[in-house]
């Protein structure tokens, strides 16, 4: 059993919800594009899903490549606006580990890996596991 | 240290060493006695195998069930020491595959040069159990 809070230290005392059972048919990325049904990354073997096209590279680029051939852009506020979805993407030095989608609620949803969903507030899953919000994009909905 | 043992053979397996024993012309007490080291011996190693792999599995899971990132997920120590195994683990991999559904595809590839994933169905982790695991049945692996 994974303690998620000892993973994610600001999630203490936070009102976060698991939303979900553990999977391990999709990521955090997936669930971020809104897709329950594949694993997403840029691995150089190609045993992940990746949009055609994009290169597959651990970078924010590429990362926001991925998410605009979904209708993404980059935008400067992390809340909620009407008529928009966003995404946001999660990077430490080694490059992207994570993506939250925001909730119709300005909450985010996010898949822990192979965990379970979640519901939380952006900045609660920041820190060493997933490092910080990089990037917001949104997309009209 | 040697032990007196007593062992009860089928008239087929009695047969067999007969049969060993006088192509090498070798007494059949030598012969049995080989073949048993040999049983204990490969018997013993499944077990290890079997062992290091659950221990090294379990640990890899709960360090990085949490991680999306394939390159963290994959070279992490344990996961390395797996591939380090070799093809003696394969079995092992896709047993757990069956079971748990846990990624080792990369591992699998690594150890044993394939990938039976078409490229349609990257990261359609169902079908890529699938396609392992049928691989594994037409190789002749047993889990």
């Amino acid at each position: 059993m994974v303690d998620i809070e000892s993973l994610f230290p600001r999630l203490c005392g936070s009102l976060y919800q698991v939303t979900s059972p553990p999977s391990s048919i999709y990521n955090c990325i997936a669930w971020a594009a809104g897709d329950m049904n594949r694993w997403w990354w840029p691995d150089f073997l190609k045993q992940r899903h990746w949009p055609a096209g994009v290169p597959r590279e651990e970078t924010c680029a590429a990362f926001q490549e991925a998410f605009a051939t979904l209708g993404f852009v980059v935008c400067s506020k992390e809340v909620a606006e009407p008529g928009f979805e966003k995404i946001a993407i999660f990077a430490d030095a080694a490059g992207p580990q994570h993506a939250s989608r925001q909730l119709q609620n300005g909450r985010w949803t996010s898949k822990l890996g192979e965990l379970e969903d979640m519901e939380h507030e952006l900045h609660d899953l920041e820190g060493a596991e997933y490092g910080k919000v990089s990037v917001v994009m949104r997309r009209p909905l | 240290m040697s032990q007196v043992l007593t062992v009860h053979l089928s008239t087929e397996l009695y047969d067999c060493i007969m049969e060993r024993a006088a192509s090498a012309n070798r007494s059949i007490e030598a012969e049995a006695l080989d073949m048993l080291t040999a049983t204990a011996a490969s018997t013993s190693g499944k077990e290890s195998t079997q062992q290091r792999f659950r221990q090294l599995a379990n640990s890899w899971h709960k360090a990085v069930a949490h991680l999306s990132s394939s390159s963290k997920r994959e070279s992490h120590p344990a996961y390395q020491a797996i591939i380090a195994m070799g093809p003696p683990v394969v079995p092992y991999l896709l047993s757990d595959l069956n079971a748990h559904g846990r990624h080792w595809f990369t591992a699998l590839t690594a150890i044993t040069g394939d990938n039976p994933v078409p490229e349609k169905d990257a990261g359609v982790i169902p079908r890529m159990i699938d396609a392992w695991l049928h691989w594994g049945r037409a190789k002749g692996h047993q889990w």
